[in-house]
């Protein structure tokens, strides 16, 4: 039972990671573009909602979609000065290393802005459930967990019948194989593109709001750590790929709550990381990945 | 006309691709610009589609000014592309390459059938539309390539080169498709090396060199000038 119950925990925690490793996937696998903002507007859907709610007194649901909101606006605006601007200035932003670093520059910003309104402190978040767990038999279930579950596979199911099948996933897909040959089929990659920001803006604060919804804490810094296990489930399944991702994120939430049962929290970073680096070494275009070592396409 | 060039210029940085060219079309033509690789022709053909800037002079579609238009805004009007090389996206499948063609138009009824009616006539499409394009042989690709431009409904097609990297008896495969779908009532702007093929169908033809016009009239005329024959067929 106790197993069952870890193996719960684990899918629900990879959930999480899972969410976020699509945000970056998603980015990536189009423009060849590692967004490091992502745990910024993955932080800000936490520290925004926790905000409202804590200093306005406002209702969780306005609260968490204004916050979302903002992870949307804040997306749009580093496509706009990282990707769009050296596209603008340049031809071409995918050959170049410099969106990457302007993103960093995000990253700091996004991290500076919250801590000068709400300070370094680890904050309490309400939750909005009386009892947030479910019981079925010997069984407890987070509320809280349970939804990033199920969003998590809904939304990321949603994104991939939106890339398989729609016209607006096509494009998406035509850009991702060759921005050129899409611009001359009169495919308008800067009004695609955009999209694509959405999509991950909104995927990473949604990750953030449940991270905070499930730990019942949010900081400026909570982003940290968890977007470098979204980076690395990203890359267990394969640059790009959408399905690899969640299935990365599952596993390395499986795998760390296991090992924290089996072997204690002290060993947590020596196995994870430990696992990961074997798992690169032996397989580096990744699990899903093709047979070679992706740039970072579908 | 359907279309007219005055005096454009195409340059990259410093290189004069397209060096003050002019060109009138009637609806229904075969116009062939000829020349040999680098004399501009394609750098012609992506300022038509709107894929590049001219420097300076106006493209007349219809009477309508277009110089300043956008990739989309042409294709709206019946200005398609078939690009060089053809530009398959091998990720995608042979049907969502079709789609592609038509993926602005607003008016959607009756795509179905138009796939359905390029199928009919690639029966090798058909067979490979849920595969990816990448399987498609470089004949199949171009054939894929035109019935992309086909869904898009043009007026006016613009080929670069479709005779290229294909053998003898695809070449004559492609050019008989020209000439089918002129029949058809579509004008066509041919982009060709293949100097005897492309003046087979076209009804008039210009010689480019360096980005000028060196050489223009009926495809007859052309075809009999010792000049021409002498540097691009062959005696």
């Amino acid at each position: 039972m106790d197993v069952l119950q870890q193996l719960i925990s684990g899918l629900m925690l990879g959930s999480l990671y899972a969410l976020l490793a699509v945000a970056f996937t998603l980015v990536i696998g189009v423009l060849n573009f590692l967004n490091f903002s992502i745990p910024g507007i993955f932080m800000m859907g936490g520290m925004i909602s926790w905000g409202l709610m804590s200093q306005t007194n406002m209702v969780w649901w306005l609260a968490m979609a204004i916050a979302l909101a903002a992870c949307v606006v804040a997306s749009l605006l580093v496509e706009r000065f990282t990707y769009r601007f050296m596209k603008m200035r340049f031809g071409d932003a995918t050959e170049h290393a410099t969106p990457l670093v302007s993103s960093l520059g995000f990253l700091i910003l996004f991290q500076g802005l919250v801590l000068i309104k709400w300070g370094p402190e680890m904050q309490y978040f309400p939750s909005p459930w009386q009892d947030p767990n479910l019981r079925i038999g010997e069984l407890v279930i987070g509320l809280p967990q349970l939804a990033s579950l199920i969003l998590a596979l809904v939304l990321v199911g949603g994104l991939s019948l939106l890339l398989a099948r729609t016209g607006l996933g096509r494009a998406i897909r035509a850009i991702a194989e060759s921005p050129d040959t899409a611009a001359m089929l009169g495919i308008r990659v800067n009004r695609i593109v955009p999209a694509v920001f959405i999509i991950s803006g909104l995927l990473a604060g949604l990750a953030g709001v449940l991270f905070s919804l499930n730990y019942l804490q949010a900081s400026p810094r909570m982003g940290d750590e968890i977007a470098t296990l979204a980076i690395s489930a990203m890359v267990l399944g394969g640059l790009g790929s959408v399905w690899g991702a969640v299935i990365g994120g599952l596993f390395l939430g499986l795998v760390q709550v296991m090992v924290i049962q089996f072997f204690g929290a002290e060993f947590l970073r020596a196995i994870l990381w430990g696992l990961l680096l074997v798992i690169i070494v032996v397989r580096p275009q990744g699990v899903f990945g093709g047979s070679k070592i992706s740039k970072g396409k579908f | 006309m359907l279309l007219e060039l005055d005096n454009l210029h195409v340059r990259y940085g410093r290189t004069e691709a397209v060096n003050g060219v002019s060109l009138k079309q009637k609806e229904g033509e075969i116009v062939a610009v000829l020349g040999a690789n680098g004399a501009g022709k394609s750098s012609l053909l992506k300022a038509l589609a709107g894929i590049v800037t001219p420097a300076s002079g106006t493209i007349r579609y219809d009477g309508e000014d277009i110089t300043k238009l956008r990739v989309d805004q042409r294709i709206d009007r019946g200005i398609v592309l078939v690009p060089e090389g053809r530009r398959i996206l091998i990720s995608l499948t042979v049907e969502e390459n079709l789609q592609l063609g038509a993926h602005q138009r607003a008016d959607r009824s009756g795509l179905n059938d138009e796939i359905a009616a390029i199928y009919d006539q690639f029966s090798n499409l058909k067979e490979r539309r849920h595969m990816e394009a990448s399987c498609l042989s470089g004949g199949e690709q171009q054939m894929l390539a035109i019935g992309r431009a086909m869904l898009a409904k043009p007026r006016l097609m613009m080929l670069d080169e479709p005779s290229l990297g294909l053998s003898p008896l695809l070449v004559q495969q492609v050019f008989s498709l020209i000439s089918e779908l002129n029949t058809g009532g579509l004008s066509i702007l041919l982009i060709e090396q293949n100097t005897s093929m492309a003046l087979s169908v076209a009804n008039h033809a210009l010689l480019f060199e360096l980005g000028r016009t060196v050489m223009a009239g009926t495809a007859e005329e052309l075809t009999k000038d010792d000049v021409l024959r002498q540097a691009y067929l062959g005696g």
